[in-house]
């Protein structure tokens, strides 16, 4: 059975660009410069900004779901994550500022709670998936409802306000910084995936644990560790995004975050993280998330219907994952 | 179970011949394990002395891959106890069983495509500081290692991108990253070239010198003869015998292998050669894995297609039926041509092909029997009218096909998973009593399954054959080939090495044809 | 040696009965999970067992039961249909629009059956938009299905410009929600023969078997000339238009095309077959599969509801329901294999 690209002969070069990162920074650029010309206010620094805002938002969870991914996982948890660690630091700091604790403290113990809770749902979803091998769909589909369930019960989906002055100026707007924190918190974050991508053990056992398990399973290769250890990775990340969101909007909602589980999902794949598993580069998902927030942006300076948006974001996930799905042609082991 | 085995393990085995002076490096005893009621090792000693290249020998489902893998520790044995180096085992576990110098190589590759060749030959033995690694010193120790095995691989490459063959030296040099003093090696030349594999032996001899233990599994009598020092023959989970290899020939190892006079287990085949039924023209691949192949398949004889494992010889069937991509070529079925095969065509056209690999391509093993029997059928009118079922006819039909094969449990609404190896092809087989076929091409029929079992195929294939249908053999058994046909046409390279005829089959012609190099007979095949 | 052949094999599915437990446990253990969980709730809380509540429950589960029927159509193909939920959406709020647009031309009953034609039309386009997709550009079916998703959410709030649109005919309402022949409601009533006819597709006819031997193991399917891509396409096709009926349903019930009807139906539909005994993994689960598994989530949630329970205490329950029936899936796989 041949796919439809590959009998039109337009497989291979297709293939080659798509495999190759450039492609999707040759895009990113071409529409950028396309937007400059069309709109100047693109290129605003204000607008820009934003634009960096929006994707660090994006970027900080798609680089927890494509580690998922890249072990073969999957996780629908990450927006539910968001909420419930926006939820659960407004309610740590409320408790810890009525019993008295220093701003510091408060801040410190807060943003500590919040990623552990994070954590934790990882942890149990790397559980469920990697011991008990349940579907990693279902399984993060239904701890994903039970998180979200659990934070509107807790704030029967009326915001938390009262969280210290300090930790907003900080975490939402950076304090003196030149920058909006999260913006920061990014870099460090995509710089540091990118480190430990190129330079460290770890980085291979997760390769392997996606590739092929049974074989980095005779290799040597700790797979439940690994799996276990992506899924916490990627819940830690979420429950940062909730702590950076909270900060901006001075508030615990359960109501935020709904919408970056697909879009994670859709800015992994389009950067060429497998489905499949053992494939995917973190700069890439950097300029995955570039884009589709220069789209977003881009869009919305054209007054393209909000609505209309996301019939794009469909047909441009399609069109990555046909491309991917030509290049996967070379990739199968003979 | 080891109280048990450490009092054994002072006993001696009695039946190893010219047994060498020195202690042994591995000495398994009453090795047994079971799958269910089925016991695929049963009882076997086997000791492996420093130094010496001891074969493994026996057809495909005698037990061969089960044993090395309870050595290697990936399988945990039913009975029994493994003593490695005066250490007697006491768990299964793969890893430390590799840290205490046992190392393998399977035929299925235990790589990673997406990392680099470098990156795999030490995936889980990173030299690491503080959990980083150092990719360009890394890659420097592969080179290092790569170049002294003599082999000719990229270690900046991804392995995805490799050949099969470049994957296999992957392996064989992964097997011998770390400190190795048993190696196991499974099929290794399966897909190596002449000069891969002279220079594979060439590591093995240095590797003796060192006094490394190599268990090695082939079929392959010319290496067999070349590099064996003992043969422990296996059948049936069995066994046999253990033997010098100098002392024994190679048609007292076939015997031994299957146990029986090859005539016994080969029914007389009464050939009556008719018009050919299927006829190749010029066959070409578009992944080059035939390139060039012309054949006939009469009505009324069995036709042979011999090889090596990737010869190209299970591609011919494959794409006769659609299954492979066509560079150019063509194919007459009954003197009519199929331009663009296709499964469903061809059934319909009354060619039947029975993949070799039931697992993957024959059997939704999750489904129940009736379903698999009768699925390439349904839209006949025995089996549906108007695209709704029959299933009483369809019961009906498939409990005598049941029956006919003597397929047990004889209950067609259990799911096919749960039946054995031989039973699982039969009820693919079955597939091809449901309507009427003229041409069937049977694609290594008797990989995985027991003697018994081997039998009925063999006696199903007589019968077809008999009736006047057209039977196309693909086999790596060298004996099944001589043993079933009447015609052979041994690949090499996907090309025609060799065509024989009745009397001038014999394994000696045959593998002249393995062997030649790609020097096409002068005339060719027309 | 020989007193070693006398220990039990080691793992392994033979051991007598095995299969009788596993075909128990499959066919007899939700059932039963059902009855208990009804008498449970009815003796906390009495009302629940009473007529009316028992036919209230009919009709709420009786959508449930359409939409995860559509999805066990793909489930068995080893597909996955994630645009459900928003092909509601879009079905609803289009079907209105057909009809607003037809009415004043040709009268309401024209308008009604225009209606009921375009929901054919679309569930028929929409699953072959998904099934080509999946069957023939061989994208993963989550992503083609996610993707197709965001198309149908963008359609459907695009054209109703987000708001619900009015102008469903009194006959669609009659039709498919107020009448009650023989005093049963409607919806009942197409829900059992809309299910009904999913297992006659499913049991009784080549397309069924075909897709229970493509999920099964596909490739197998096309070595033994099964028309693969077709029969996919076909099942997308079947799960779309039974989605686009349901859609039709729900519209008639809330009186108007409603741009947010599809909201959490998707993963409730496939909550709901995954709990009734559907694989992810293909080739299992049956239209008894929707059914159960809708009944159970709706008794769940009718139950909660009455004994007031907090609705966002039940959407935990029901992830913990779904964990549940993981585990379960995966004990009886491992007695049948």
């Amino acid at each position: 059975m041949k796919s439809l690209a590959h009998r039109l002969g337009v497989g291979a070069p297709l293939a080659r660009l798509a495999a190759s990162g450039a492609a999707l920074g040759l895009i990113l650029l071409a529409l950028a410069g396309l937007l400059a010309w069309l709109e100047p206010g693109f290129l605003a620094s204000r607008n820009l900004v934003n634009v960096v805002r929006a994707a660090s938002i994006l970027g900080l969870v798609a680089i927890g779901q494509a580690l998922v991914l890249i072990v073969g996982g999957f996780d629908l948890t990450v927006g539910a994550v968001v909420a419930g660690a926006s939820v659960l630091l407004a309610k740590v700091m409320l408790a810890l500022t009525a019993a008295g604790h220093g701003e510091g403290s408060v801040i410190t113990l807060g943003v500590l709670c919040a990623l552990a809770g994070g954590a934790l749902v990882g942890i149990a979803n790397g559980v469920l998936i990697a011991w008990f091998r349940l579907s990693a769909f279902m399984v993060t589909l239904a701890t994903g409802a039970m998180v979200s369930g659990l934070s509107y019960f807790v704030t029967t989906g009326i915001p938390i306000y009262g969280m210290p002055e300090t930790f907003m100026a900080w975490f939402g707007q950076g304090g003196g910084l030149p920058l909006p924190a999260v913006i920061l918190v990014w870099v460090l974050v995509a710089g540091g995936a990118w480190l430990v991508q190129s330079r460290s053990r770890l980085a291979l056992h997760l390769y392997a644990t996606g590739g092929n398990e049974r074989a980095a399973a005779v290799s040597g290769v700790n797979v439940r560790r690994c799996t276990v250890l992506a899924y916490a990775v990627s819940g830690v990340l979420a429950a940062l995004v909730g702590v950076m969101l909270s900060a901006r909007l001075g508030s615990g909602q359960a109501n935020i975050g709904a919408e970056l589980t697909l879009q994670s999902i859709a800015a992994a794949v389009i950067a060429g993280v497998s489905l499949r598993g053992g494939v995917g580069d973190m700069r890439r998902v950097v300029l995955s998330v570039l884009f589709l927030a220069v789209l977003g942006n881009g869009m919305n300076l054209l007054h393209i219907d909000s609505k209309l948006q996301t019939v794009f974001l469909g047909l441009v996930l399609m069109a990555a994952v046909a491309a991917e799905e030509l290049s996967s042609h070379r990739r199968k082991l003979a | 179970m080891s109280a048990m085995t450490s009092a054994m393990s002072t006993s001696r085995s009695p039946t190893v011949a010219g047994l060498p002076a020195v202690e042994p490096l591995l000495r398994c005893r009453g090795l047994g394990k079971r799958f269910g009621s089925h016991r695929a090792v049963d009882g076997v000693d086997l000791e492996i002395a420093p130094g010496e290249v001891h074969v493994l020998f026996g057809e495909n489902g005698a037990g061969k891959s089960t044993l090395i893998n309870m050595i290697c520790g990936v399988l945990e044995p039913s009975e029994g106890s493994i003593e490695f180096a005066g250490v007697t085992r006491l768990h299964t576990d793969c890893l430390s069983v590799r840290a205490a110098g046992i190392s393998s190589v399977f035929q299925e590759f235990s790589l990673i495509p997406d990392l680099t060749v470098a990156q795999n030959l030490f995936l889980g033995r990173e030299g690491s500081r503080f959990g980083w690694v150092d990719h360009a010193a890394a890659a420097r120790r592969a080179a290092g290692l790569i170049g002294d095995l003599g082999f000719d691989v990229d270690v900046g490459a991804r392995v995805g991108d490799l050949s099969r063959a470049h994957q296999q030296m992957v392996e064989i040099a992964k097997a011998l990253t770390g400190e190795v003093r048993l190696l196991i090696l499974d099929e290794p030349t399966a897909s190596l070239t002449e000069k891969e594999a002279d220079r594979l032996f060439q590591v093995i001899a240095e590797l003796k010198a060192k006094g490394v233990g190599i268990i090695y599994v082939s079929h392959r009598m010319r290496e067999i003869k070349a590099i064996a020092d003992r043969i422990t023959v296996l059948r049936d989970g069995r066994r046999i015998t253990t033997v010098e290899a100098r002392e024994v020939s190679e048609g007292q190892l076939i015997e031994l292998m299957t146990g029986r006079a090859v005539d016994v287990l080969y029914p007389p085949i009464d050939h009556r050669p008719g018009a050919p039924a299927l006829v190749v023209r010029d066959l070409v691949l578009e992944n080059g894995a035939v390139a060039g192949v012309s054949l006939e398949v009469r009505a009324g004889e069995v036709t042979a297609l011999a090889g090596l494992v990737g010869c190209g010889k299970s591609e011919i069937g494959r794409a006769v039926f659609g299954l492979e991509d066509i560079e150019s070529g063509e194919f007459m079925l009954h003197g009519r041509a199929m331009p663009d095969p296709r499964p469903d065509r061809m059934l319909d056209a009354g060619l039947v092909y029975f993949p070799s690999d039931r697992g993957a391509e024959g059997l939704a093993l999750g489904r129940p029997i009736l379903e698999n029997t009768s699925m390439a059928s349904l839209h006949l009118p025995d089996f549906s009218r108007l695209r709704v079922l029959r299933k009483d006819t369809e019961r009906r039909i498939v409990n005598g096909i049941a029956e006919e094969l003597q397929l047990r449990p004889l209950d067609v609404g259990k799911a096919v998973g749960a039946l054995s190896g031989g039973n699982r092809q039969k009820v693919m087989l079955g597939r091809g009593l449901t309507r009427d076929f003229q041409v069937f091409i049977f694609d290594e029929p008797t990989v995985g399954i027991d003697v018994g079992a081997k039998v009925e195929v063999y006696e199903m294939i007589r019968k077809l054959t008999e009736s006047g249908a057209a039977v196309l053999l693909i086999s790596s058994e060298l004996p099944e080939v001589i043993g079933l046909a009447n015609r052979v046409y041994v690949i090499h390279r996907g090309k025609v090495a060799a065509e024989l005829q009745g009397g001038e089959i014999s394994e000696e012609a045959i593998l002249r044809g393995f062997f030649i190099e790609s020097t096409p007979r002068p005339g060719g095949i027309q | 040696m020989n007193s070693t052949i006398l220990k039990t094999p080691a793992g392994g599915p033979a051991f007598p009965g095995a299969g009788l437990l596993s075909r128990l446990g499959g066919d007899l253990l939700l059932p039963a999970a059902l009855v208990a969980l009804l008498l449970g709730f009815g003796w906390v809380e009495p009302r629940i067992l009473s007529g009316d509540n028992l036919g209230n429950l009919a009709v709420q589960a009786s959508y449930l039961v359409i939409f995860a029927t559509a999805q066990v159509f793909v489930l068995v193909v080893r597909g996955f249909d994630l645009s459900l939920g928003t092909l509601v959406s879009l079905a609803s709020v289009s079907a209105v629009m057909v009809m607003t647009a037809v009415a004043p031309l040709a009268g309401e009953g024209a308008a009604t059956l225009a209606a009921l034609a375009w929901i054919g039309l679309l569930g028929g386009a929409w699953g072959a938009f998904n099934g080509l997709g999946v069957a023939v550009l061989r994208v993963n079916p989550f992503i083609a299905t996610l993707a197709t998703a965001n198309i149908a959410l963008g359609l459907a709030t695009t054209i109703s410009g987000g708001f619900p649109v009015e102008g469903v005919t009194p006959q669609l309402r009659l039709l498919l929600d107020e009448a009650h022949p023989a005093g049963v409601p409607v919806a009942v009533l197409i829900t059992v023969a809309l299910t009904a006819l999913g297992y006659w597709l499913l049991q009784h006819t080549v397309l069924g078997r075909a897709w229970y031997l493509i999920g099964g193991n596909p490739r197998a399917a096309h070595v033994a000339g099964l028309p693969v891509r077709r029969y996919m396409v076909l099942a997308y096709m079947a799960c779309a238009c039974y989605a686009g009926i349901g859609a039709l349903m729900l519209t008639a019930r809330a009186g108007s095309g409603e741009p947010n009807l599809g909201g959490n139906l998707t993963m409730e539909a496939i909550a709901a077959a995954v709990i009734g005994g559907a694989s992810l993994r293909g080739g299992s689960g049956g239209v008894s599969a929707a059914v159960l598994g809708a009944l159970v989530i709706t008794v769940l949630s009718n139950g909660m509801n009455l004994v007031q329970v907090d609705g966002y205490l039940q959407q935990i329950t029901l992830g913990a329901v779904i964990i549940v029936a993981l585990f379960a899936d995966r004990l009886r796989n491992r007695g049948a294999r």
